[in-house]
């Protein structure tokens, strides 16, 4: 962890909150580059990240924890590397909605883990709450397929507070 | 094997077990063992051995009095339950290890006494018992979890839920049913049965949460204030609970990130996460409802068992005191 840039990154597929959960994270308005859906909308997601969200977070020292957001389109896939590096840690953020949200959990992780294999991760699922059959052990079991148990939350990306409580479980991860 | 026909909701059965020679540690998992009997129904007394007669005798091996109450408890048929020896079967003699946990000791107890294995399940509504210790919800989940753990559909007054470990989420109608049925956790009056897998009726509109939570929450609720104490041993965590939606429970998620790792009784994570044991008690009865906390066969891993810091402490701190972890109460 190189104390003279802190950086927290916050990866995921289009759609699962990144871009919220950096808003709800920052203490001032985001860089971001959201441009409009090309292929129309996603329920009520009428735009999308095309290169990099970036905000910072002030800590008690004053040092900014910088916080980037991964576009999630695969034709972004070779920015991952080059944002990871150096980063202290890992929110993955994965839409619920998504019936096949443990094989994109599975492979997300293996991505990760393929670029950083040491990098602290913590999975937020977001859209869960009226999910009657959304399963968080599916999605558990998924995770311990690639490695040790993560913290899996589920959460609302719009929250300050359940998304602070993501980065308190990834610190938590790291001890 | 005695058999008791008690289910939750009719007259509890009361039960009389007597020890002796046992070390002061023993007759207290004993006791603990015992108490939990009540999650069946089963109202059980502890009384040392004075020759009369009782429903079970609990012994140590190898004690000269233990000898001697044995002799007369089979001439009676009085089944009887050795802790410690070569445990040799014979009729109506039981047997368990010498440090054997309240939860194994529970385990002994319910074949002794003929307690079906499982949650007993009611099928319409129940009376309530008056005594919430005696049939406490939360108490009776946590041991189906801990046990079967299939899903279950219950029902506390007007409200439904279903509880479904299988995907670690709780379904109710509505939020407020969510937070009716939560709060009634430590009340007997609830009405629970098997969730039929082939029937996953999907009402429109109903709302999910996270049983973890449900369930934490519900433990360390001043609604259930009279949670027994937590069933000696050692216990850690199979994964790492859904805490997402509580972001006010700073202290239970610095405890689970304990538990993970560590094996711990409750005094231990008390101790290493500074806790109060009472808290640390009631959330290890909301961690063993919602499935997740499981005893530890091994021993206490780690010199201390206290939390290790990471590489670079002082980023981590810098971290924590900004994310609310080293300041955090819930």
């Amino acid at each position: 962890m190189d104390s003279s840039s802190l950086k927290l990154v916050l990866a995921g597929p289009v759609g699962a909150g990144k871009s919220t959960a950096i808003r709800a994270l920052a203490d001032d308005e985001p860089v971001s580059t959201e441009m409009p859906m090309s292929e129309g909308a996603i329920g009520d997601k009428t735009t999308t990240t095309v290169a990099l969200d970036f905000a910072t977070v002030q800590l008690d020292d004053g040092q900014p924890l910088l916080v980037y957001g991964l576009p999630g389109q695969a034709y972004f896939a070779h920015m991952r590397a080059i944002v990871l590096e150096g980063a202290v840690g890992a929110l993955l953020l994965l839409n619920g909605r998504d019936p096949d949200v443990p094989a994109v959990c599975r492979e997300w992780l293996q991505s990760l883990r393929k670029l950083e294999p040491d990098l602290a991760i913590v999975i937020g699922i977001t859209h869960t709450e009226h999910l009657e059959a959304f399963d968080t052990r599916a999605v558990q079991a998924a995770a311990k397929s690639v490695g040790p148990p993560i913290p899996i939350f589920t959460v609302d990306a719009r929250d300050r507070d359940q998304t602070a409580h993501l980065v308190r479980a990834l610190l938590l991860a790291m001890v | 094997m005695l058999m008791l026909t008690q289910s939750f909701g009719t007259a509890t059965s009361r039960v009389l077990i007597r020890h002796a020679g046992l070390e002061e540690s023993q007759e207290r998992r004993i006791r603990i063992a015992s108490r939990l009997l009540s999650v069946y129904g089963i109202k059980a007394s502890v009384e040392p051995w004075d020759g009369t007669r009782c429903t079970l005798l609990v012994v140590t091996a190898g004690d000269v009095i233990g000898e001697r109450a044995v002799q007369l408890a089979q001439r009676r048929h009085t089944p009887v339950l050795v802790i410690g020896g070569g445990g040799v079967p014979d009729a109506g003699m039981f047997h368990v290890a010498e440090g054997a946990p309240s939860a194994m000791i529970l385990e002994v107890l319910r074949t002794i006494l003929g307690v079906s294995g499982g949650l007993p399940v009611a099928s319409g509504p129940e009376t309530a018992s008056g005594d919430v210790l005696d049939a406490c919800a939360l108490v009776r989940l946590a041991d189906h979890a801990s046990g079967s753990g299939g899903d279950l559909f219950a029902r506390v007054g007007s409200t439904d839920i279903k509880f479904r470990w299988s995907s670690g989420r709780v379904v109710a109608a509505t939020h407020s049913d969510l937070l009716h049925a939560r709060d009634r956790l430590g009340q007997a009056q609830w009405s629970i049965r098997p969730l039929d897998p082939n029937r996953r009726s999907k009402a429109p509109g109903e709302v999910s949460a996270s049983i973890d939570v449900f369930f934490l929450r519900g433990a360390l609720s001043p609604h259930a204030k009279t949670l027994p104490a937590f069933p000696a041993g050692r216990f850690q965590l199979a994964d790492w609970p859904d805490l997402g939606s509580a972001p006010d429970l700073v202290q239970s998620l610095a405890l689970a990130g304990h538990l993970i790792r560590h094996p711990a009784t409750a005094a231990e994570a008390a101790k290493a996460t500074g806790m109060p044991l009472e808290l640390v008690e009631r959330s290890f009865w909301g961690f063993r409802a919602a499935g997740l906390l499981a005893e530890s066969g091994g021993a206490r891993s780690g010199a201390t068992g206290e939390a290790k810091l990471p590489a670079k402490p002082g980023v981590w701190k810098k971290l924590a005191a900004r994310f609310g972890l080293l300041r955090g109460s819930d």
